[in-house]
């Protein structure tokens, strides 16, 4: 019971260390404010292109 | 263990507070559940997320939708790599699937341990990981209450297995490399 024990608060440990980890990796490789405007921009453009053929028919 | 549960059930003032929130997170989801590399589970997070906007106004807990909208992501990428990995096999006649993540041991050794798992328990296991009650979970993944408590039972205790076995495995080798 006592080694179950153990190994649950291990496992508990070894996934925050993980998650902490993965997380700061992705903060550096990732620009999240560039890839939002990367997402309004494509829908903008979407929106426009739609409205453009709504217009043309 | 979660990465918040306070406001997971929550919904922020604006779509960009909530993008800025909970991108990364989404995109660690991702992988956790089996995205190839972190540049596909980036994709799938950006693409779950232009769904998010899209419904932003009808749409009540944003962070349990994206999860389901990545979900959807991450098993077409799935599906779409599985297709041309077996036309580069038929062409190559070798094996390409190893994974390609940027990340440290603790990550890799987690992201291996959670890859042994049925793909049910997995993805409970990754909601978990983010916070999500098995009432939140039962609600994006389908299943009932009950089923998203057993697959966590039983998921938990697979993980501490193997982690038991991989460190079992790293102090044996270490034992035959000394002196």
């Amino acid at each position: 019971m006592d080694h179950d024990r153990t190994l649950d608060v291990e496992l508990t440990q070894l996934l925050e260390r993980a998650s902490m980890s993965a997380l700061t990796t992705l903060d550096a490789r990732i620009d999240v404010a560039r890839r939002l405007r990367d997402l309004r921009d494509d829908l903008e453009q979407e929106t426009a292109s739609r409205n453009g053929d709504a217009e043309k028919s | 263990m979660g990465v918040r549960s306070q406001t997971l059930s929550g919904k922020p003032a604006t779509f960009d507070a909530y993008y800025l929130a909970d991108f990364r997170s989404l995109t660690w989801f991702a992988i956790r559940i089996g995205a190839s590399s972190a540049d596909e589970a980036e994709d799938a997070a950006q693409e779950a997320m232009r769904t998010v906007l899209l419904h932003w106004k009808e749409i009540e807990t944003p962070y349990a939708y994206a999860r389901t909208a990545v979900r959807c992501e991450v098993y077409r990428a799935k599906a779409r790599a599985a297709r041309r990995r077996d036309a580069e096999m038929r062409a190559a006649k070798q094996d390409l699937r190893q994974p390609q993540y940027p990340f440290e041991q603790d990550v890799t050794r987690v992201l291996t341990m959670l890859n042994a798992l049925p793909l049910t328990q997995r993805e409970v296991f990754a909601l978990a990981m983010d916070g999500f009650e098995p009432s939140e979970i039962a609600g994006i993944t389908g299943q009932n209450t009950a089923t998203v408590r057993s697959n966590l039972r039983h998921a938990r205790r697979k993980l501490m297995r193997l982690m038991q076995r991989s460190t079992t495995e790293a102090t044996g080798r270490e034992a035959n490399d000394g002196p």
